[in-house]
């Protein structure tokens, strides 16, 4: 009898282990598939919060003030992408959450925010506008927000601006050897060039424009991009002749599938296949994204975030956004599960904080969780999908 | 199961929770939040989060094994219930006495 009250006690305590953490922080996943007002406003009020905040970059604590000034950037261009989804989502809001994502393109435009990039190439980015000088880090985000915001207002008080700017990144990638702009002086990332392509074609969609030149060699470039084994998008390649620098990585690939999917459904949905594929792992009910591909380890670094037992929180968090996207309901309930568990949501006066996320980890979540279907930035323009070439022959 | 340790169970129960809220409230508040995925502003903010983390990990392993130790301590392993046909029989009355003896 006694052992027979301990084998049953155990069997209860390893159901319990995989049933109840897991359920308990994935509970509200369906809610998010489904785009309850509720969370996706408190996510909204809290990027509003942190924006009347006039954080700096000292807020962000990441021990460099190139990555400081970045974090602080990202948490306004993703907080605008947030807003943007937010409208999108809910229509009676439209208003309300483009005067919203309007502030957070002003704080966008500000030289405090502009510092990070200035630093690193010498001179300022709004400056060198039509020079050959692409500063991607800055531009290449900023022109995807500003051709999003053009969706909604056409002819908008930044309509300008969003002109010079898709011109500049149009002859950033014509003007490259390899097809690719710089992030960095030296330093070239393709995710970082997926943001471009998003804003290229979404400006292509909305006004017209004619950047099929470089769409067009982006989707023949691509293949070339991702590993030949897993279809992963190579993290970052050199200049000169694009051979690789930084092999395929998870946070990488992941953010990609995001910034894709205003270009070209094929293509983001391609990248989300290798990344579920792949990098998706499962315990006790909670799911993850590993940073390397099977068979290889690291030890990550401030864009993947900290990598625990070869998964990493970037990789993790972005690939929200891609099962959203993609209609993944499954992936996306164990990765929220995990997201919740590690992000610690705290909801105070209709606010919802991540505890582990600051700034940047609630903007980010924001923009993530709101994440729309390839085919809204497809819709209402009777323009197809951009890019003439498939996705990429690359193994998934 | 004794009435004590239920008492015990769900006073911990929701004392976790309430730490943890207080906990999670503070990380927000002070500014922590987001320090263990930076990675920086110095070692006792990044202790704070991880600590924080470790928390509440510990704390959905330890809700986890609630059903299996209510479970351990309702399975009774020495019955309530006597033999059949015994009945209680002192040996020695209140009074110091032998009970009542048919035969005599």
């Amino acid at each position: 009898m006694r052992r027979l009250r301990l084998l049953l006690v155990i069997a209860v305590l390893a159901v319990s282990l995989r049933v109840i953490p897991s359920a308990w922080c994935g509970r509200e996943a369906a809610a998010l598939l489904d785009d309850e007002l509720p969370l996706q406003l408190a996510m909204a009020r809290r990027s509003e919060r942190w924006r009347d905040a006039q954080l700096h970059a000292t807020a962000f604590m990441t021990g460099s003030e190139r990555f400081d000034g970045e974090w602080l950037f990202g948490t306004s261009m993703m907080a605008a992408l947030g807003h943007a989804q937010l409208a999108l989502a809910h229509p009676e809001l439209r208003d309300e959450q483009v005067r919203a994502m309007e502030d957070c393109i002003e704080q966008l435009l500000t030289p405090r925010v502009r510092a990070f990039d200035r630093a690193a190439w010498g001179s300022d980015p709004l400056d060198d506008l039509g020079s050959d000088r692409a500063h991607a880090a800055y531009l290449g985000y900023l022109g995807l927000v500003l051709s999003v915001h053009r969706r909604f207002e056409p002819d908008g008080k930044h309509a300008a601006l969003h002109e010079r700017v898709m011109a500049h990144l149009h002859q950033a990638l014509r003007r490259s050897p390899i097809g690719l702009a710089q992030t960095y002086p030296g330093e070239v990332y393709p995710v970082d060039n997926t943001s471009i392509i998003g804003a290229l074609a979404l400006h292509q969609r909305v006004t017209g424009a004619d950047h099929h030149e470089v769409l067009d060699a982006w989707a023949e470039r691509l293949p070339s991009l991702r590993d030949p084994s897993t279809g992963l998008l190579t993290q970052a390649v050199a200049r000169t002749d694009g051979h690789v620098v930084d092999g395929p990585r998870g946070s990488g690939t992941a953010l990609a599938v995001y910034f894709l999917s205003f270009a070209n459904a094929e293509q983001s949905r391609s990248l989300h296949e290798a990344m579920r594929s792949h990098m998706h792992r499962s315990l006790l009910g909670f799911g993850a994204m590993r940073e390397y591909p099977p068979g290889l380890e690291g030890r990550g670094d401030i864009d993947s975030g900290p990598v625990m037992l070869g998964v990493s929180i970037s990789a993790t968090g972005f690939s929200l956004a891609g099962s959203r996207i993609h209609g993944d309901r499954e992936t996306f309930e164990a990765l929220w599960s995990t997201a919740s568990l590690f992000g610690a949501p705290v909801d105070r006066d209709g606010m919802r904080s991540f505890a582990l996320g600051g700034p940047l980890g609630d903007a980010l979540m924001f923009a993530l969780l709101t994440a729309r279907p390839a085919e809204t930035w497809m819709a209402d323009t009777g323009m197809a999908d951009t890019g003439t070439a498939q996705a990429g022959s690359a193994s998934s | 199961m004794s009435r004590r340790r239920w008492m015990w169970l769900v006073g911990l129960v929701l004392l976790g929770g309430l730490v943890h809220a207080l906990a999670a409230g503070a990380m927000v508040d002070h500014g922590i939040a987001g320090a263990l995925l930076a990675g920086g502003g110095g070692l006792g903010t990044v202790l704070a989060a991880a600590g924080f983390l470790l928390l509440r990990l510990v704390g959905f392993v330890a809700l986890a094994g609630v059903p299996a130790l209510v479970l351990w301590w309702s399975w009774p392993l020495h019955g309530g219930r006597t033999r059949s046909g015994d009945t209680c029989t002192p040996t020695v009355s209140a009074r110091g006495q032998r009970p009542f003896d048919s035969s005599t």
